[in-house]
C-alpha cells in the first residue's frame, strides 16, 4: 500500500509535469518570452507614429484605438451624445424657468457650442506639473475651479484634486485632514493632491478591460465608454486619484464647459470611472490647466518635462523637487518642492515682513519703525547689519 | 453510438434528479428562488438600474419602452445606494466573494483524497464536493458580476473576447487571469461531476475510468489551488494598500480555504445522510476531513500570527500600522500594544483609544478577534478532545465552530482593512446598506439552489453506485 | 504771479487730496514740482518704506525723482483702479531690475500663473461651483491656444508692499453623498431571509 501510494504519487507529480511542458510547448515561445521581460520605460512610450499637416502626433501603443480615425469615430459618437444629454438638460431649465428666459437661452447656446475634440499627443512631449507647497495656501480654489472646467456632476460631490492638510514635520500622508476650515497655518502643510500622471502606473495595468491607459504625452486617460467600473483601479492607486460616479451623472446645461476632449471631460457615464487629465482639452492644443490659472498664490506650474526651458525643468533645476510615495516606484509626473518664498500663514508674527519665519520679533517691532535718516546710506547699512544678526 | 445515447440518459439524469424530490423539494426550490429573485429584483431595479439603461439603450440601441415598464429609469437609483466610495471601493460583494473562491478551491481536495490515493471512504463524497465547488464558483462569479458598476459591458468587453476569442484585454491584469481560472475551474468541476454521474448512475459495476479521473485530477488539482492564489494576486500586489501588500496572502487564502471548504462539505453531507437514507458515508471520512480542515486551520491561524507580527513589530510604515491596528486593537490587548500603536491610534480615535479598532469600523476587529478566539478553540477541541471528532454531533459542532471562524476571517476582516483609513490617510468607515445585504443574499440564495439541485443527482447517482445500504465493493 | 498760482494749486491740491478719492495725479506731480525722491515714507500715499518686504527702497529707486508720475523705466504711473491688465503688464519691466530671475521664472510660468489665449476668443471671469473663481473661456475653435502669463506682478504684490496675504478659503470639500434610506429594502429582505430560511430547514434540514 505504502508502494502504491508513493507510485501514485509520482505519477501525480509526473502528470503535473508534463502537462506542464506540454503547456508550454503549445504556447509560443516568444509570446511567453515577450511577457516575461520587464517593461521599460521605452515600451511605455512607443506608439504608432502620424504627421498631421507636418506636426508628429503618436498614438500610444496601449490605447485600444489605434488610428486616428478611430479616435474621431468615437469623439463623433460622444459628442452627440453629449450634445442629447446637454439638451435634455436645457429642456428641463426652459421647462422650469421659461422659454424667453436668459437661463434657457444660454443653456441652448451651451449645448450648440459643445465640440468634442481628439487631439492626439504631440510627440517627444511629456506633461508635468510642479508645486510649490511653500506657497500653496489651501484655498481649493483649484479643485473647484476643476471640477467646473471638466464637467464633473456636482451632485455627487467628486472632487479631481484634494487638499490635504498634513503636518509639516513629517510630511507623512496619514493622519490628513481635508475638512480643516482655516488656512494656512505656519506649522502645517497644503498638498492639493490629484492625479500624479505616473510613469509606471498602477491603475492602467490592472484595469481589466483596457479602458484606461497612458498616452504617449504621459497623460492617464479614462474612456468611459468602455470602463465596467469595476473599481480596481481605484483599489490600484497609491494616490487615490480615482473617483467613480456612483449615480446617474447630471449634465446641466448651465454650467457645461464646452471646450471637450474625447478621452477627458466630455461628460462620463453612470458607473464609470474618472480622474484628473491634466485639462487635456486645454494642455493638448496649447492651453494651460484650470488649476494654474486660476491659483491666487501661483504655486502651480505646467508644462513639458523634455523641454530644457520649460519651467518644470527650471523649478527641478533650481529649486529641486519630490514626489509623493516614491516608495510606491510609480514615478510621477508631479512634483512637489519648498519654493524659496512663502506666503505669510494666519499665525506669522508679522506677516507684512518677508522675514517673518522662525524669527523672533524683531526688538523694534513695538517701534515706529527705525528714522527716516537724510543720509540713506546709514540707515541701509544699519538695516544690513540688524539683519545678519538675526 | 450507445455512448452518445448514454449521454444524452446523464444528462436526463440530471435534469430528472434535480427536479423529482417530493413537495418538500419543489418547497425549498420555491424559496431559494423567490428569495434570489426578490434580492435580484432590488439589484437590477435600484443598483444596477442606471447601467443597465444606459447600455441597453444609449450603447446596444435597443428599446426602452419595456425597461420603462419596469420602472428602470436612466436617472435613479444606481451605486449610490451602497455603502461604498472612491475611499473603500469594494464591500461586502468581494468579500463575500473571496470567502466563496476559497469554499471552491476545498472541492478537489476530496478528489485528489478519492483519484489520486483512491480512498474508498472519500469516493463516495468527492462528486459533492465538486458539486459544492460549482455551486460555489457561481456564488462568486454572480458576486462579482454584481459588483461591478456596468453589467452588460463586462460581459461585452471582458467575458465574451475571453470565451469566444481567448484574447486578453489586457495581459497586465489579474483580473482577466481570475476570470479565466474562476471559468476553467467552473467548467472542470461540471466536467467532473459529469464524468461521476454519468458512470456511477448506471449501478455498481460501472465507474469512470481510472485514467480519466486521473486525468481530471491532474488539471483541477493545480486550478483549486489557483483560483485561490490568483484572487489573492489581485490583491497582494499593490503597492497601494500596504496591508495586503505581503506574499503572504496568498498562503493564507488557500489555508483557511482549505479548511472552510470542507467544514462547510461535512455539513453538507450530515444533511445528506439524514436526508438520503441510503446514502452513507464511512465515519473516518468525517474524522479524517475534520482533521485535515484543523490543519489548515493551524496554518491559518499561525498566518495570522505572523501577520500581526510583521504589521506591529518592526514595521515603521504608518499606513500598514494603522490598517493592521484596525483589525487588531481590542481592550484586552489595548494594554501590551500601547507603546506600538500610541501615535496613530491616538489621532484616529482620540484619548480613548483602548477600544475595538478604529471608530466607525468596530466590527473588524470584532471578527478578527472571533476569528482567533473561535478558530484556536475549535483547534484545541479537535486536537485534545478525540471524542468529540469521533461522534456526528461533535463533528457538526467543530464544522460549525471552523466555518464561523473562517467567515470571520475571509470575509470583511480580510478585504476592508486595506481601505481604512484610505491611500491619502484619511479615515472613512464603511458597513454594508440593507441593499448590499440584500444582493450578497441573491447570490447566496442562487448559488445554494443550484448546488442542491447539482448535489441530488450525484447523490442518487452515488447511491445507485455504492449499494442502498453502504455496502463496500 | 506765479508764485501766487502755484500756492493755489496746491492749496486746491491739498482740499482734493483730503476730500476726493481718486484725484488726478497731475495736480500734484506736474513736471514743475520737483519732489524729493529720497524719502521713504509718503503718508499722503499711505506709503511706508520702512516696513514689509521692500523696506530699505526709497522712492526714487523706482520712481522717476523729477517726476514721480514716471516709473524709471519710463512708463506712467497710472492708479491700479483705472488700469488696464495690459498697462500693468508694461511695469512687469521695473520688478524684473531686481527679481530677473523670478521674472525669468514668471516668463517661462515657473512663477505665479498663466492662462491661455486663442484668436477671436475671449475669457469670462465666473463664480460658480461653491462661489470658487473660474475662466470660461470662449473660443471659435478651441485649437491653436498659446499659454501667456496670467497676471501682471502688481496684480498680487502691490509695489510697495509686495508680501502676499493669503486669499480667503473656500467651503469644505465634499465627498459622495450619503446612501439613500433603505427601511423598506431592509424590512421586507429581512422577512423574506426569514421566511425562506425557516422554508429550507423545515424542507431539508428537519426531517
Amino acid at each position: 500500500m505504502v508502494e502504491k501510494g508513493g507510485k501514485i504519487r509520482r505519477n501525480l507529480l509526473k502528470g503535473i509535469a508534463v502537462t506542464g511542458i506540454a503547456g508550454m510547448m503549445v504556447l509560443d515561445r516568444n509570446k511567453v518570452k515577450d511577457m516575461l521581460k520587464p517593461i521599460t520605460k521605452e515600451d511605455l512610450e512607443d506608439g504608432y507614429i502620424y504627421t498631421i499637416n507636418g506636426v508628429e502626433y503618436v498614438i500610444s501603443a496601449e490605447s485600444p484605438y489605434k488610428t486616428p480615425e478611430e479616435l474621431q469615430r468615437l469623439a463623433k459618437e460622444k459628442e452627440a451624445d453629449a450634445k442629447r444629454r446637454c439638451m435634455e438638460s436645457a429642456k428641463e431649465i426652459c421647462k422650469r424657468l421659461g422659454e424667453n428666459s436668459p437661463e434657457c437661452k444660454l443653456a441652448k447656446k451651451h449645448c450648440q457650442e459643445i465640440k468634442v475634440k481628439w487631439t492626439l499627443a504631440r510627440k517627444g512631449v511629456r506633461w508635468a506639473m510642479a508645486l510649490d507647497l511653500n506657497r500653496c495656501i489651501g484655498c481649493r480654489r483649484c479643485a473647484y475651479a476643476c471640477v467646473q472646467e471638466n464637467n464633473i456632476d456636482r451632485t455627487q460631490g467628486i472632487e479631481w484634486i484634494k487638499v490635504l492638510n498634513i503636518s509639516r514635520e513629517e510630511l507623512e500622508l496619514i493622519a490628513t485632514d481635508l475638512k480643516y476650515t482655516d488656512a494656512p497655518y505656519k506649522e502645517r502643510v497644503y498638498i492639493p493632491l490629484a492625479c500624479n500622471q505616473c510613469e509606471y502606473p498602477p491603475c492602467t495595468m490592472v484595469c481589466p478591460v483596457r479602458a484606461t491607459w497612458k498616452e504617449a504625452d504621459g497623460i492617464i486617460v479614462i474612456d468611459s465608454y468602455r470602463c465596467i467600473g469595476c473599481r480596481y483601479c481605484i483599489t490600484a492607486c497609491p494616490y487615490g486619484a480615482r473617483h467613480l460616479n456612483w449615480k446617474p451623472v447630471i449634465v446641466d446645461a448651465l454650467t457645461l464647459n464646452p471646450n471637450m476632449h474625447v478621452l477627458g471631460n466630455v461628460p462620463r457615464e453612470v458607473h464609470t470611472v474618472e480622474k484628473c487629465i491634466f485639462c487635456i482639452q486645454r494642455t493638448r492644443d496649447g492651453g494651460t490647466t484650470a488649476c494654474v490659472e486660476i491659483c491666487p498664490v501661483g504655486a502651480r506650474a505646467f508644462g513639458n518635462l523634455h523641454d530644457p526651458e520649460g519651467p518644470i525643468m527650471r523649478i527641478i533645476e533650481e529649486y529641486g523637487a519630490f514626489v509623493l510615495k516614491p516608495n510606491a516606484g510609480t514615478k510621477p509626473r508631479f512634483f512637489y518642492y519648498f519654493g524659496p518664498a512663502r506666503t505669510p500663514p494666519k499665525d506669522a508674527v508679522n506677516p507684512k515682513s518677508s522675514n517673518w519665519i522662525g524669527n523672533p520679533p524683531r526688538p523694534e517691532e513695538g517701534a515706529p519703525g527705525p528714522n527716516v535718516l537724510p543720509g540713506g546710506e546709514e540707515s541701509f547699512n544699519e538695516e544690513k547689519k540688524s539683519d545678519k544678526g538675526m | 453510438m450507445s455512448e452518445i445515447i448514454e449521454i444524452f440518459k446523464t444528462i436526463w439524469h440530471f435534469i430528472k434528479y434535480a427536479f423529482n424530490g417530493g413537495w418538500r423539494h419543489w418547497v425549498f426550490i420555491f424559496a431559494m428562488a423567490g428569495l434570489g429573485a426578490f434580492t435580484l429584483g432590488l439589484w437590477a431595479g435600484i443598483e444596477a438600474a442606471p447601467a443597465i439603461y444606459v447600455q441597453w439603450v444609449n450603447h446596444l440601441h435597443f428599446s426602452a419602452s419595456w425597461l420603462k415598464m419596469l420602472g428602470i429609469r436612466p436617472d435613479q437609483g444606481g451605486m449610490i445606494y451602497t455603502d461604498m466610495s472612491d475611499s473603500v471601493p469594494w464591500g461586502m460583494y468581494i468579500s463575500f466573494f473571496v470567502f466563496w473562491v476559497g469554499i471552491a478551491a476545498a472541492g478537489v481536495l476530496f478528489g485528489m483524497a478519492a483519484y489520486v490515493f483512491r480512498d474508498k471512504g472519500f469516493m463516495r463524497v468527492a462528486p459533492v464536493a465538486e458539486a459544492q465547488a460549482i455551486a460555489a464558483i457561481t456564488v462568486a462569479m454572480l458576486l462579482v458580476f454584481l459588483d461591478v458598476g456596468r453589467p452588460i459591458r463586462t460581459i461585452e468587453l471582458l467575458a465574451l473576447p475571453i470565451l469566444l476569442n481567448f484574447h486578453l484585454p489586457n495581459w497586465h491584469s489579474m483580473f482577466d487571469y481570475d476570470f479565466i481560472v474562476l471559468t476553467s475551474y467552473l467548467i472542470i468541476n461540471i466536467i467532473g461531476v459529469f464524468l461521476a454521474v454519468h458512470w456511477y448512475r448506471r449501478g455498481p459495476k460501472y465507474a469512470p475510468p481510472k485514467w480519466l479521473m486521473y486525468a481530471f485530477m491532474v488539471i483541477a488539482g493545480p486550478l483549486a489551488i489557483g483560483i485561490h492564489t490568483v484572487t489573492a494576486f489581485i490583491s497582494q500586489a499593490l503597492t497601494a494598500r500596504p496591508y495586503w501588500n505581503s506574499p503572504l496572502l496568498a498562503p493564507a487564502y488557500v489555508a483557511t480555504a482549505l479548511a472552510a471548504g470542507p467544514a462547510l462539505l461535512v455539513l453538507v453531507l450530515m444533511i445528506a445522510e439524514k436526508h438520503y437514507k441510503g446514502y452513507k458515508v464511512p465515519k473516518y471520512v468525517y474524522e479524517k476531513t475534520i482533521i485535515a480542515a484543523t490543519v489548515a486551520l493551524v496554518v491559518g491561524l499561525y498566518f495570522t500570527l505572523s501577520e500581526a507580527q510583521e504589521t506591529f513589530w518592526y514595521t515603521t510604515e504608518p499606513l500598514k500600522r494603522v490598517q493592521a491596528i484596525g483589525v487588531f486593537l481590542s481592550p484586552f490587548v489595548c494594554n501590551i500594544m500601547k507603546p506600538m500603536l500610541k501615535d496613530y491610534a491616538f489621532y484616529f480615535a482620540g484619548h480613548s483609544f483602548c477600544r475595538w479598532g478604529l471608530p466607525g469600523t468596530e466590527y473588524l476587529a470584532m471578527l478578527n478577534w472571533v476569528w482567533i478566539i473561535l478558530g484556536s478553540l475549535a483547534v484545541l477541541l479537535v486536537v485534545f478532545v478525540p471524542p468529540l471528532r469521533k461522534r456526528y454531533k461533535g463533528v457538526a459542532l467543530l464544522a460549525t465552530m471552523i466555518l464561523l471562524a473562517v467567515v470571520c476571517e475571509k470575509t470583511f476582516r480580510v478585504v476592508e482593512p486595506a481601505y481604512i483609513p484610505d491611500v491619502m490617510g484619511v479615515l472613512h468607515p464603511y458597513f454594508p446598506t440593507p441593499i448590499e445585504v440584500a444582493v450578497t443574499i441573491a447570490a447566496h440564495a442562487l448559488g445554494l439552489l443550484v448546488y442542491i439541485l447539482v448535489a441530488r443527482p450525484v447523490l442518487v447517482a452515488l447511491i445507485r453506485h455504492y449499494g442502498a445500504h453502504g455496502e463496500e465493493h | 504771479m506765479m508764485k501766487s498760482v502755484l500756492l493755489a494749486t496746491l492749496i486746491l491740491a491739498t482740499i482734493a487730496l483730503a476730500y476726493t478719492p481718486a484725484y488726478p495725479c497731475t495736480y500734484c506731480h506736474t513736471p514743475f514740482l520737483k519732489l524729493n525722491g529720497n524719502v521713504r515714507k509718503a503718508p499722503i500715499h499711505k506709503i511706508d518704506l520702512t516696513v514689509g518686504a521692500h523696506a530699505g527702497l526709497y522712492c526714487s529707486n523706482c520712481h522717476d525723482p523729477k517726476n514721480p508720475m514716471k516709473l524709471i523705466t519710463g512708463d506712467i504711473v497710472i492708479p491700479p483702479n483705472l488700469a488696464s491688465e495690459k498697462d500693468l503688464m508694461k511695469y512687469n519691466k521695473l520688478c524684473a531690475k531686481c527679481h530677473p530671475e523670478v521674472y525669468a521664472d514668471y516668463l517661462v510660468g515657473a512663477h505665479g500663473n498663466s492662462t491661455y489665449v486663442c484668436n477671436g476668443g475671449t475669457a469670462y471671469f465666473v463664480i460658480g461651483y461653491k462661489h470658487s473663481p473660474w475662466w470660461y473661456h470662449v473660443c471659435p475653435e478651441y485649437k491653436n491656444m498659446h499659454t501667456v502669463p496670467g497676471k501682471p506682478c502688481v496684480f498680487c504684490h502691490n509695489p510697495h508692499d509686495p508680501i502676499k496675504p493669503p486669499a480667503s478659503i473656500m467651503p469644505l470639500p465634499s465627498d459622495r453623498p450619503a446612501p439613500p434610506k433603505q427601511s423598506a429594502i431592509e424590512y421586507t429582505t429581512t422577512f423574506l431571509l426569514i421566511l425562506a430560511a425557516a422554508l429550507s430547514i423545515f424542507a431539508y434540514v428537519k426531517k
